[in-house]
Formats: C-alpha cells, structure tokens, sequence
C-alpha cells in the first residue's frame, strides 16, 4: 500500500477512532434522561452571546450554527489590543498568516486567495495578485469579528473555499449619545489616534449616526527582497466610516454605509555597486472607498414572518507603486479596480422549525491595471446569481442547513455551489456538526489579462490566459517564436477552480461551579480541483520561455484542529491546535511511478522517496495558540498570547517540480505578547479614562528572510476617554 | 513555425526499449556488454564566464551582474580546458558560458558533436538508446536548451540561484564522434549552492563554476 494512501487511511481512522472516544464516553448516559428539553436552552452563557451572521446570512448563535465558527467580540479586540486585522487573525486556532504578494491569511490550509475578507458582508477588493493586504485593515470600529471555515460559496460565491472573515462594524444604535477618543503611542514610530461616537441627528425624526475616523502610523519593517537587511518602511494610514439608519416608517429602514481608507508607505534602498552608492525611493499608494446602501423592510403586521433587505454596494480601490532613484523614475505601475453590486435578500420564516432565505444579485467587476494591458483597457468581468437557504429543525435535538446558489459569469460560464449541514445534539453537552460544500473560485483578472515581460530575467513572458493566443501569433508572425511546448494544447478558455469539503467536528460544553467551558474538536478535508497554474506554453527565438496559466493541478487539505476555552469571572483561557497535512495527488503518482529525482547528500541524483514529500509549500504541519486572560479588581486586567507554528517549506529548491525534505524550509517560530490595562479614572458610575500598556513579540523573535514584517519587540501604550455625556 | 517539438518517450517506453536494447545487446555475444574500466570523473570548480562586474544602477534597469562573455572550453577526451584560441577547432568538446554549455556541433563549432537530454540517474544509463536523436547547436537554440526548468537547471528569481535538476543526465557527442554522458552537479564555487540569505554580492562572485561528472567512452560505442 503506498504512503499516501496510508497516511490518508491513518488520518481516517486516527479521527474516527478519537471521534468514537468521545462518543463512548459517560454522557452519552445522561442522554436518555435530558433527550426532552432543547438543548439549545441549557447551554448556558457565555457562548449564547457568540452572535454571527456570517454563517447563514441571519442573526444565530456559534452553539446553534451547523457550520465550524468563531466569533471574537468587541472586549475581546479591544483586550487584544491589536490595531490590524493581520495581527488579529494571527491570534486566531487553525488560522496562519501567509506572506506572498501581501499578507494574507491561510484558513484551514487554503491559501489568501481562497479565503474571502468581508465588511459587514460584502467582499473587500483589491486583490492585486491574488492576496487581499490584511495589514492594511485596521479594526477601529469594530464591533465584532465572525470567522467560519469551509467553503461558504452557496452563500458568497467565489473566493469563499477556505472559510470567511467578517468585520461587523458597529451600528447605530437608538440610544446611544456618546463619544471616545484615543491615542497609542510606541515603538518604532507608533502612532494611532482614533475617535468615535454615536448621535442622534434629529430631534424629531429617528436618524441615527454612527462614526469614527483614525489615523495610525509605524516605522514597520519590510524587507528587501533575499538580503539580510531590514528596511524601515513608514506607514501613514487615514480611514474614516461613517454609518446612518433612518426609519422613515416602522416598517422601513434605510441604512448608508461610507468606508475609506488611504494609506501610503515608503521605502528607501540603497546599494552599492561598482564602488558607487545608489539610493532607490520606492512607494506604495492605497486609496479604497467603500459605499453601501441598505433599505430593509421587516413589516411589523402584515407578513410578520418576512424580511427583506435591497441593498446596493460599491467599492473603489487603487493602488498605485513607484520606484525612482537619484536618474528618474524606474518603474511605475497602477491598478484600479471597481466592485459594484446590486442584491436583494428575503428571509421568511414559514414555521417555527423553517427559516428560508432567498437571494439575487448582480456584480460587475472591473480593473484597469498596466499589467493588464494598459491603463486604459477597463477589463470586466460581470456576473448574475441566485441562492437559497434553507435552515430546518428536524427535531428537539437536530437542525440542518440547505443551500444552494448559482452563478452565472459571462466570462467562464457558470458554477453551482451546494452546501448542506447537519446538527445533532447527542446530549445537552455533546453537540455534532457536519457539512458537506462546494466551494469555487474564478480565475482572476491577471489569470486572464496579464501581460508580462521580465527584462531582469531572460525576458520571459506571462501571458493571460485569454491574451496568450494572440500575443504567441503575433510573435509568431513577427518572427520571434520557436516552438510551442506540449502545454500549448491544453491552452483554453479558464474555468473556475473547485472545491469539495468535508466538516466533522463535536462540541462539548461543560460547566462546574467555578467555570463554564467548551472543547471542539474539529477534522476537515478539502479537495481543490481544475486549480489553475502557470505553464510553459512556448519558447521565443532567444531561447525565452512564455508561461500562460491552465486549468491543471489537483490538491488536498487535510487537519484536525482542537480548541479548548475555559470561562470564568476571573479570567479564561483558550488553546487552539491544528494539525495539517496537504498534498498534491499528481505528486504522489510520481514518486510512486519512479518519476521524481531529488539530491543525496554527495550531490548526485537519486530517486525520491515518498518519505521525502511533503506537500505544499507554505503550510506549517502544527499550529497552536494559547490565550490567557486574567481579570482583577476594578476592571483590571492582564493578558498573554502566544502563537506558534512548525516549519514550512517555501521554495522547490532542488528543480524537481515539487515540495519535499531537501527543500528550502522556513523554522518554526513562537511569538508571544502581553498586554493590560484598567481604569484611571471615574465620573460617578463610569469609566471615562482607561490605559493599556503591552508588549509584542516579547522574546524577540527575528527571521528578516521568511517572516519579513515580523517587528521586533515594541512597547505601546494607549489611553482611551470616553467622557459621559 | 516549428510547431514540431522534442517529446521524450514516456518511462514506460523507455524501460521498454532498454529492456529490448539490452536483450538485442546481449545477443551479440562478440561485443562485451559493459567494458570494464569507464569511470567517472569528476571536474570541479570549472569558471564559466565568472562575474567581473555589475551593471551602474538597481534593478529592474541595472544592477546586472556581468562576465567577459567567454565561453570556456573543455575537452572530456583529455578531461582539459582547452584555450580560446582553439575555439574553431575539433580539440574541445563542452563550452560554458553562465549557463549556456554548447556542444562542438553546428553553430557552434566544426565537430561532430551534439547532445540530449536524458532523464534519469546517471548510473542508469547504460546505454544510450539507438533511436534517440542527438541535437545540433543552432544558436539560440543550442543542443542543451537554455532557461529555467528546460534542460539541466531551474533558476530561482526570488531566491537568485541557479540549481542542477535531478536526475537530468546530458548525452553528449564528443567534436570527434564519441560519446559521454555528463551530469551537472553544482554551478557554484566549492561546489555548494549558497545559502539562500546570503547577500547577492555573494552569490555573484561565487556562481558560473561548474562542477559535474561525466563519462567517456572512448571506443566510439553507445555504451557505458
């Protein structure tokens, strides 16, 4: 039996096995008794207050949704005392920030550009290459964050394959008359100030406000690329949301949104050649708006089981980088993209045990970028779809979750993205949870328009995939093309690459007299197929090879992934631990099939082992987190993080198309950070000034080469009023 | 257009035809299967065309490691580099030049060279198939193709290394007809590819020397 099919068995059964502990175990006992009352009203605070609506679209709670979630709350980002999405997903069990084009965030396994970034909803762009930039993302405003893994296209359509992150901004509220400001000071240049608040605009009619603007800036580092210098490049960040709801009947509500964000961040290089200093500026220009318009009509008497939400949604991004030195400008490239969306939603509630949602929409997508054919040429890539969800409580003790939703691309034809979970409720305390989805992701504006000459590197040429044949006859025709490869062929019209996913998972909750706990034990498998890759699709008369992208490889994912969280008054703890194994099935032929060659110590050639695999590049096998809270008198409070992943590979260093031991290999690494804070000062029953101080990457941990953007150890400290009104 | 392209058999063929060769081989009973006595070489450290200096300016428009231009010639009949000067006759077998390697063939000189790519373990091969096709320099497109991934190395623009594929062995025909397979074992100095931390400046002075082995077989047959 081959290697692969053996780890895949142990993997299997090792689950199975563990799952089947777990289901033996005493409780199960208790079940005959307590089978008559619903579960749902025994489980107990405090995860009855995780709220999501990421996962269905509607207001549930992580306990009642079918679907692996996580929710992180407000106190809980303003404890961490994060400034940047990134660095508050780096905190997260089974998530992994992934440097590469930016810096994105790998859910299970699945890279940045399968996992798709939400703003109460809608999809943030400004994927230039693949990868949405989280630490551009600031968290001012904030008022939750929703994570659920697997693949959520039956709700979101494309990009939704690893799992979906939503920002939930805070919402005006009908009473709330208030104001904060604050200010962090640290490290390295730090600077964020921030203020906020909430109003009513009119004394007559109910028009709510909901605002906050936010200036942060940081010497961060980056690195030049593969020399062991860091390089200070200074990030100026502005953003600003302004939020309004109006409800001109009690029936209506018409809610605006207006995000945008600029930043800007500059690099300076120097390097001396031939005995000669030579200083190269580089900056980077992100501009992003964000608009949304809402009108949702919940009818208080007639039809009192509907909801229905018409919403309108644009967003702008541009970005724009420019390198120049002492002789002029070197090298300038922009990139523009445009998101419009109209969609309407209805949820109706035909029962008591049946929750539909209905949905339909259009989006037009477009970019501008010099890459893709000049500045001028506007690509467009327009799409239609429609879904429906069905959220249906079988019985007192088990629930599933239908959906389904098509789309339709005038690009690349159409995808249907199924979805279907299953709750049951095996004892008050022992909850299960499976789902079985589809997940798919179009090609992307490069995979399609780019156009691309390396000077620096022999002249190679990447051409999209709809540009490639005529570029090559031109070429041809010119006179400049040699040969066509064998890949040639294989160049079509791209279509969307799929997932298949698999979800099992058991919750266990608990509770003694002095705490309140819960234990998910979670195992996921993911199959990507027609995934998309660059090729070598003809060679020029200088000997320059033209790469063009094909609808070709395979890949699996596959983990378990463990959370533990312990409540108290006192404090809480939580422990995440992923385990994860990826591959490609291709890979595995080969080496079975004697196909691959790798490098024995001497230097020479040798056959590859299966043994020597180890699947794609970029995934760390282990990944745990460890979260500890304490709370003290008067609202004070300390905290610990400590995040720590295994080794990951990230270049196929001996040419032999694939990933194994002789590669190169980033080490694992741990970093940890502590913060705190409390009240200064009160005004009667409130507080009006807090502190927090803390402490990031406490042991220093430095790897300028893989983890570039990692700081060093940093001091902050931040003081928030919030002055009663 | 040449739309034509040089396709290697699959393995299976291959192990096929090696399994026919030999059984054809081994009916000649005269012929001694395997001579006694080929052995491998080993030449090291050989400077192709090595960094003299860097083009005024950063990249992408400067910045540009560059050398003499020289190709370096050597002869794996007398296992010797063999002077410029000789570079328009039968005395030199491989040229190198960063990592371009020409055979005595066509464009690039007046023997009878010529080469191909076999893929596979350099003690495998045993014998060098009847059918297989050995190509001609026709610069650009030398008998040894040029570029990442195509013939014996893959460069890593993100790393700036040159590495040997495994398992590539290059069938070569020595200028006077004889053959010799030859694999590349390493492009940098000592023979060990630097870190990938090192600083550029590092990994430019030490790239452009080649180690590698290669075997001759000096009786004019196709076997090792």
């Amino acid at each position: 039996m081959s290697r692969h099919r053996k780890t895949r068995l142990l993997f299997c059964s090792a689950l199975l096995v563990l799952l089947g502990i777990l289901a033996a175990s005493p409780d199960s006992l208790k079940a005959q008794k307590l089978s008559s009352s619903a579960p749902d009203t025994l489980i107990h605070a405090p995860w009855l207050r995780e709220v999501l609506v990421a996962g269905t679209r509607n207001r549930k709670s992580t306990v009642s949704l079918p679907l692996p979630a996580t929710v992180i709350s407000q106190e809980q980002i303003r404890r961490s005392a994060t400034l940047r999405l990134s660095d508050l997903l780096q905190e997260q069990s089974g998530l992994i920030l992934q440097q590469g084009f930016g810096t994105g965030v790998q859910i299970q396994g699945l890279g940045p550009e399968y996992n798709l970034i939400l703003l109460d909803g809608e999809p943030l762009i400004g994927r230039s290459a693949g990868t949405l930039e989280l630490q551009r993302l600031g968290l001012n405003r904030v008022r939750r964050l929703e994570i659920v893994k697997g693949p959520s296209s039956a709700l979101y359509g494309s990009e939704a394959l690893g799992g979906v992150v939503n920002l939930v901004t805070e919402d005006a509220e009908d009473s709330a008359h208030t104001w904060s400001a604050s200010q962090r000071v640290g490290s390295l240049n730090t600077l964020d100030l921030a203020l906020q608040g909430q109003r009513k605009l009119h004394a007559q009619h109910p028009i709510f406000w909901d605002g906050g603007v936010n200036f942060f800036q940081t010497d961060q580092y980056s690195l030049r690329p593969f020399t062991q210098s860091p390089l200070l490049s200074p990030l100026k960040r502005f953003s600003q949301q302004q939020k309004m709801r109006w409800s001109p009947h009690p029936d209506h509500r018409i809610l605006t949104q207006w995000r945008s964000n600029h930043d800007q961040s500059e690099s300076l290089l120097s390097a001396v050649t031939n005995g000669q200093r030579v200083e190269t500026r580089g900056s980077e220009e992100n501009g992003e708006h964000n608009l949304r318009i809402d009108w949702v009509h919940q009818p208080k008497r007639n039809l009192q089981n509907y909801k229905g939400r018409l919403r309108l949604y644009g967003s702008r991004f541009d970005k724009t980088q420019r390198l120049e030195n002492d002789n002029g400008p070197l090298y300038s490239d922009g990139f523009q993209q445009e998101y419009l969306k109209a969609e309407w939603q209805g949820i109706w509630t035909s029962s008591p045990r049946s929750e539909w949602v209905y949905g339909m929409g259009t989006v037009r997508d477009a970019v501008r970028s010099e890459r893709y054919g000049g500045s001028s040429a506007e690509r467009v890539n327009p799409v239609w779809y429609v879904f429906q969800q069905w959220d249906y409580r079988l019985s007192d003790r088990a629930s599933m979750l239908a959906a389904v939703r098509f789309d339709r691309y005038q690009l690349f034809g159409s995808a249907w993205s199924p979805k279907v979970a299953l709750q049951w409720w095996q004892n008050p305390q022992v909850n299960w949870k499976v789902s079985v989805a589809r997940g798919f992701k179009t090609p992307d504006f490069r995979q399609l328009y780019l156009n691309f000459i390396n000077p620096a590197a022999g002249n190679y040429r990447v051409l999209g995939s709809l540009n490639a044949q005529a570029v090559i006859a031109a070429l041809d025709s010119a006179g400049l093309l040699s040969s066509l490869t064998p890949q040639y062929s294989l160049l079509q019209a791209l279509r969307p690459e799929y997932s298949t996913s698999l979800q099992l998972g058991q919750t266990r909750y608990g509770r003694t007299q002095k705490l309140d706990w819960r234990w998910e034990i979670h195992g996921f498998a993911h199959l990507l197929q027609n995934m998309i890759d660059s090729r070598p699709v003809a060679i020029q008369t200088d000997g320059s090879q033209i790469f063009s992208y094909i609808n070709i490889n395979q890949a699996y994912t596959a983990g378990i992934e463990n959370k533990l969280t312990l409540e108290q008054t006192r404090g809480s703890v939580q422990v995440g631990w992923q385990m994860l194994w990826t591959g490609r099935p291709e890979d595995w032929r080969r080496i079975r099939n004697k196909e691959v060659y790798t490098r024995d110590d001497e230097g020479f050639s040798r056959l590859m082992q299966t043994s020597d695999y180890r699947g794609l590049p970029f995934r760390s096998n282990q990944q745990v987190q460890l979260g500890w809270t304490r709370n003290f008198r008067r609202g004070y409070y300390a905290r610990w993080q400590s995040t720590y992943r295994s080794s990951w590979l990230t270049a196929d260093t001996d040419g032999n198309g694939l990933y194994n031991r002789q590669d190169l290999r980033a080490s694992g690494f741990a970093v940890h950070r502590m913060v705190g804070g409390g009240p200064i000062s009160w005004n009667k029953a409130r507080v009006t000034l807090q502190f927090q101080i803390g402490v990031e990457n406490i042991l220093n941990y430095r790897d300028a080469f893989f983890v570039p953007n990692l700081n060093p150890r940093s001091l902050f400290i931040q003081l928030e009023w919030s002055p009663s009104s | 257009m040449k739309t034509s392209f040089p396709k290697f058999p699959s393995p299976l063929a291959f192990s096929l035809f090696i399994g026919l060769a030999t059984l054809v081989v081994s009916c000649k009973k005269d012929q001694p299967v395997n001579p006694v006595g080929l052995q491998a070489v080993t030449v090291q450290n050989l400077a192709a065309d090595t960094i003299i200096g860097i083009t005024p300016g950063v990249p992408p428009t400067g910045g540009m490691p560059y050398g003499s231009g020289k190709f370096t010639f050597f002869s794996l009949e007398n296992n010797a580099i063999i002077p410029s000067a000789d570079s328009a006759s039968n005395r030199w077998d491989l040229g190198f030049r960063g990592t371009t390697i020409i055979t005595n063939s066509g464009s690039s000189g007046p023997g009878q060279g010529g080469a191909f790519v076999w893929t596979g373990l350099f003690a495998d091969l045993k014998s060098i198939p009847a059918d297989s096709s050995l190509r001609v320099d026709a610069a650009p497109n030398y008998a040894i193709p040029v570029g990442s991934g195509r013939a014996w190395y893959t460069y890593s623009q993100a790393e700036q290394l040159v590495r040997p594929i495994p398992g590539k062995v290059l069938v070569i025909r020595t200028a006077s007809g004889k053959f010799a397979k030859v694999e590349i074992l390493n492009y940098y100095k000592g023979g060990v590819t630097p870190a990938v931390t090192e600083p550029d400046s590092v990994k430019y002075k030490l790239q452009r020397y080649y180690t590698f082995r290669y075997t001759l077989q000096p009786n004019g047959s196709r076997d090792f």
